[in-house]
């Protein structure tokens, strides 16, 4: 009997000392146990050269969309009432990649010039180290940055002199008024926000720790917007590989963890106040972008072994089921 | 039938030396799951996130990655605790009823989702594979939960209960696996409805965890079961308070849930489930039931990795272990003592 009880006892050692012994080489090997279900945005390949003309280009809807939910919005009142969620597609040419994103938006902010205006605005999120095969828990650590692709209304849309806002508004001249230092100090200092008339109304932007939001040195990332009947359209381009150890690396074959972002000027989003989405995973594929087109509606042969694999395991549960509904326990 | 499937006194010890071990095994195994699986959720998946909000020096700094790290390693234990377990309790399970075509049916099912998603994270995660693990996952869900919920035997508030779980991750699956459909379909649009089912899986979460409450928080109430419950909701009401968005992108990321709907219905919800939780794990009788419930919050509604899918069918087949998991009495004193 007391035999009995040590052979129990030892096969319950055995199971935990394997499993720590298997997570203490999964921990020092940097290994996860645990992979990405997450959706997958794929970005297709279109010819190096390609013309992409802005967020409206036909070449959009040839390309397989991923919907993802929001966070609520939780500022205004009423708060929250429906999933708020934005589309997302992307493309790459073997140099430049093409991420559009798309969201429903009653009201268009374009202006954050009097102090109770908001304007709206998404941004793009990726880590700068790749991560490993789970969803990337780097935002906030210290030890990995993100970078981020900031889209400003406002910016893309060239906010009007602050005369366009207050008419009566008078400036008396003053000395040194010719200086940079003087006239705009925060142009002087190197902040992009000081800018009169920025290339890109996209910021590229670097994210530690504890409060590290920082404009990067290069600001390489191009972007438009455009917003009808209720829905704005932004594209972001940049560059796959870019200088800078601390910027997002993007590799043909590659798969990276990105999550987006969305500003309602209209609710008073602002800064950390806004909706962002679930991480997913997004995978620059090899696959020609317009061979993807589905255009005679016929499903793909690999969509009918599907379907045709689906229709089987279904059935085995039904048959599980029926069955199951029969048996009665010995007692 | 009565009672837990482990500590039930009317429920005849095989006598199978292997199974005794193996359940000796998996309530070991239970225990350290539910403590490093709890640990992660909040080390890594919660405390992770919110370190832009923490000063970056000295005490603080280094506290925050000794947890941190301590949550990382809880993951990789987490998460090979819940392949284990997963893999002890399939082998139980046929152990008790070999003969049986569902049994092995389920059997088979919950092997190849075992066998995904250990290969999963060392193969190439494309599309095919990421479907093919959700779609047997879904599978398995639905093998184990349908049989209780359609059983007459069961109590009805508990069958209400699990269906409501069960829809609820069907809903969030439709995202899921219609995403991955059409992509592999070679279709340009978006899937229709996704975001509305979400969000009615939402709603259905929260409805379940008054009904989980109904149906097996109600028996055995005690007073001091609401302090720990009711210092969580307060804790998180105060956290909302403080910083709705981030709480709300926390909930996102940590349980895939949006919080669109009036706070108070989480609150509420969240009161409930944790009060049922505490309830079930005080009850030896039904401590597979209190486990399951720990590990369906730890999984959390969205499913973003193979280990959550793993940790949620784990969850179904301990609640629903009385139908189909065979465990001996703990009380059998030639075996047991």
């Amino acid at each position: 009997m007391r035999n009995r009880t040590y052979t129990y006892r030892g096969w319950s050692l055995l199971a935990i000392v394997t499993a720590f012994g298997l997570a203490a080489g999964l921990t020092f090997g940097d290994l996860r146990l645990a992979s990405s279900q997450t959706l997958i945005l794929s970005a297709n390949q279109v010819q190096e050269g390609t013309a992409i003309d802005g967020p409206d280009d036909p070449i959009w809807d040839r390309t397989t969309p991923v919907e993802v939910a929001l966070s609520a919005q939780n500022i205004a009142r009423p708060m929250g009432g429906t999933v708020r969620s934005v589309t997302a597609r992307a493309l790459h040419d073997g140099q430049r990649i093409y991420i559009l994103l798309e969201w429903n938006d009653v009201t268009q902010n374009l202006s954050s010039q009097r102090p109770q205006d908001f304007r709206d605005g998404a941004a793009v999120a990726f880590p700068s180290v790749k991560g490993d095969t789970i969803p990337s828990f780097c935002m906030g650590q210290i030890n990995a940055l993100v970078n981020i692709w900031h889209w400003q209304a406002d910016i893309d849309r060239r906010d009007g002199p602050a005369t366009s806002t207050y008419p009566n508004m008078v400036s008396d001249g003053y000395q040194h008024q010719d200086e940079v230092t003087f006239r705009n100090p925060a142009l002087a200092v190197g902040n992009i926000l000081g800018e009169e008339s920025r290339g890109s109304p996209v910021e590229n932007l670097l994210a530690g720790g504890f409060g590290t939001l920082t404009t990067a040195d290069a600001q390489i990332v191009d972007g438009a917007g455009r917003w009808r009947d209720g829905r704005w359209r932004v594209m972001f381009i940049r560059d796959l590989t870019a200088s800078g150890s601390d910027l997002t690396q993007f590799t043909p074959g590659a798969t990276i963890s990105v999550n987006f972002a969305v500003w309602d000027g209209e609710v008073g989003e602002r800064d950390g106040q806004k909706s962002v989405s679930q991480l997913i995973d997004l995978q620059l594929t090899g696959q020609p972008a317009e061979a993807a087109q589905n255009v005679d509606g016929r499903p793909t042969r690999l969509g009918v072994i599907f379907i045709i694999a689906l229709v089987v395991l279904l059935g085995g549960v039904w048959y599980a089921v029926l069955f199951g509904r029969g048996r009665t326990r010995p007692s | 039938m009565t009672g837990n499937a482990i500590t039930s006194p009317d429920r005849p010890f095989t006598g199978d030396r292997s199974a005794a071990s193996a359940d000796a095994a998996i309530r070991s195994l239970l225990v350290l799951l539910v403590f490093f699986a709890l640990s992660e959720l909040v080390l890594l998946r919660t405390i992770s996130r919110i370190g832009i909000h923490i000063p970056k020096e000295g005490l603080v700094l280094a506290a925050y990655e000794t947890l941190t790290g301590f949550g990382s390693f809880a993951f990789n234990l987490a998460s090979v605790l819940a392949v284990l377990t997963l893999g002890l309790v399939v082998y139980r399970h046929l152990l008790s009823h070999g003969r049986s075509r569902p049994a092995w049916l389920a059997a088979i099912v919950l092997s190849l989702v075992l066998a995904l998603g250990v290969a999963l994270p060392f193969i190439e995660n494309s599309g095919v594979p990421r479907l093919l693990f959700s779609l047997l996952s879904v599978t398995a869900m639905i093998a184990l939960a349908a049989p209780y919920c359609l059983s007459k035997e069961k109590p009805g508030l508990r069958r209400c209960a699990l269906a409501l779980v069960l829809i609820a991750y069907l809903c969030a699956q439709y995202q899921t696996l219609a995403q991955a459909s059409y992509g592999l379909l070679g279709l340009h649009s978006v899937p229709r409805s996704t975001v509305p089912a979400l969000a009615i899986g939402e709603g259905l979460i929260a409805i379940s965890a008054i009904t989980v409450f109904l149906g097996w928080g109600r028996g055995g109430l005690a007073i001091w079961h609401l302090v720990p419950s009711t210092l969580v909701t307060v804790l998180l009401l105060g956290a909302f308070r403080s910083n709705a968005a981030t709480v709300a992108i926390l909930a996102l990321w940590m349980e895939g849930l949006t919080l669109y709907l009036p706070l108070a219905v989480y609150l509420l919800a969240l009161w409930l489930y944790l009060l049922t939780i505490i309830v079930r794990l005080s009850f030896h009788r039904d401590l597979f039931v209190g486990i399951g419930l720990v590990l369906l919050l730890v999984a959390g509604y969205s499913l973003d990795t193979t280990y959550q899918y793993i940790l949620a069918i784990l969850a179904l087949l301990l609640i629903v272990s009385s139908h189909i998991l065979d465990i001996p009495a703990a009380e059998n004193k030639d075996h047991f003592e």
